[in-house]
């Protein structure tokens, strides 16, 4: 099994096609379409990098970056956005994401950055064990 | 709020609401052509096609041609937004149908960030109003905040109409959250807080005494220049 992501947006017709193209190329994918749900989701089961919409209904993106960053530090997240500008992902919360995209995203670009993130991740493990 | 102001927020909320169905249209036709590859490999390639998924990808060209449809129509709405923009001021009326059809296109993706619904209800003919586009728009926008900024969570329903003391938009509040009722209390409380522009006040007042569903926006009366 390949990578495990979780994809968090409200444009449900985006996200779970997404995730089925994911599918096809091995990945083991768990969606969600708002924010809550995307925080108890990774309390069931951890993703090795979870994708979250910046701007989603209840409990935005960035609010739910600032809780796993909180309760998962080591958890990658990258963040992918409708939003152009400065407000998009120029500043602020938006910065402690491993990266953030804007939409309509490239999808081999996507999967770079993914694996970019879960590698990052897999990176910071095996530092933390050999200083351990 | 100012015009300018006005018109940053609805082409940023439009802007971000045809982002999301490029997305959408980037995926389903990447998925359709994922499946295509596969088949066209043959062998052990197009026998792990999940079962279901060929039938998936002519859905995906059906929500194709639906995103299409979207995006068309936010392209509307931004046009309609750039013409106000660059006539504000010096337009002598407009039809509020088309400005509340144009203002729901544009704002969409901002009220879903409040969990609301805009509607506007289409009307036979157009309801005139000797009013400029550009603020009407700014009063629609207006209301829109004060749902929003009272919790939002409700469906709102624009509909242009003539009452004997001139046109205006017929504001209904429909299914909403545990925060309706603050919403109706802002909207209830909010008749001074709409802006004057140009001389014209707009003004928000419950349709019936007692009504906590339906607001008339006025428009077209209450001249204070």
């Amino acid at each position: 099994m390949g990578l495990k992501l979780l994809l968090a947006d409200d444009e449900t017709e985006y996200v779970d096609t997404l995730a089925e193209r994911l599918e096809l190329r091995g990945y083991e994918v768990k969606v969600v379409h708002d924010g809550t749900s995307a925080l108890t989701s990774v309390e069931n089961d951890m993703p090795d990098v979870a994708v979250l919409d910046l701007f989603m209904p209840g409990l935005p993106g960035t609010k739910v970056l600032a809780e796993l960053n909180r309760r998962h530090p080591g958890l990658p997240v990258v963040l992918i956005t409708g939003q152009t500008g400065e407000n998009a992902c120029g500043d602020g919360p938006a910065q402690q994401a491993f990266a953030c995209l804007t939409k309509p995203v490239d999808f081999s670009d996507f999967i770079r950055i993914v694996s970019d993130a879960a590698q990052s991740r897999a990176g910071a493990g095996e530092e933390e064990s050999s200083h351990g | 709020m100012d015009r300018s102001e006005c018109s940053s927020r609805l082409l940023a909320s439009a802007m971000h609401e045809l982002r999301n169905a490029l997305a959408v249209i980037r995926e389903c036709v990447g998925l359709a052509s994922d499946v295509a590859r596969l088949q066209a490999r043959g062998g052990e390639a197009a026998r792990n096609i999940p079962k279901g998924m060929t039938a998936r990808t002519v859905q995906d060209l059906d929500e194709v041609q639906r995103q299409v449809s979207r995006a068309s129509e936010i392209a509307d709405a931004v046009d309609f937004l750039g013409e106000a923009s660059t006539s504000a001021g010096r337009s002598a009326q407009c039809d509020l149908a088309r400005v509340a059809s144009v203002f729901c296109v544009l704002a969409r993706r901002r009220a879903r960030a409040f969990h609301m619904e805009l509607l506007a209800e289409a009307s036979n003919e157009p309801v005139w109003c000797a009013r400029d586009a550009m603020d009407v728009l700014l009063d629609l926008l207006a209301v829109f905040d004060i749902c929003a900024s009272a919790g939002g969570d409700v469906q709102v329903c624009f509909k242009a109409q003539r009452r004997k003391e001139g046109p205006g938009l017929l504001v209904s509040l429909g299914a909403g959250g545990e925060t309706k009722e603050m919403v109706v209390s802002a909207l209830a409380g909010s008749g001074s807080l709409m802006p004057d522009q140009g001389g014209w006040a707009s003004r928000l007042v419950p349709w019936v005494s007692g009504d906590t569903k339906h607001f008339w926006l006025s428009l077209g009366a209450g001249q204070t220049a």
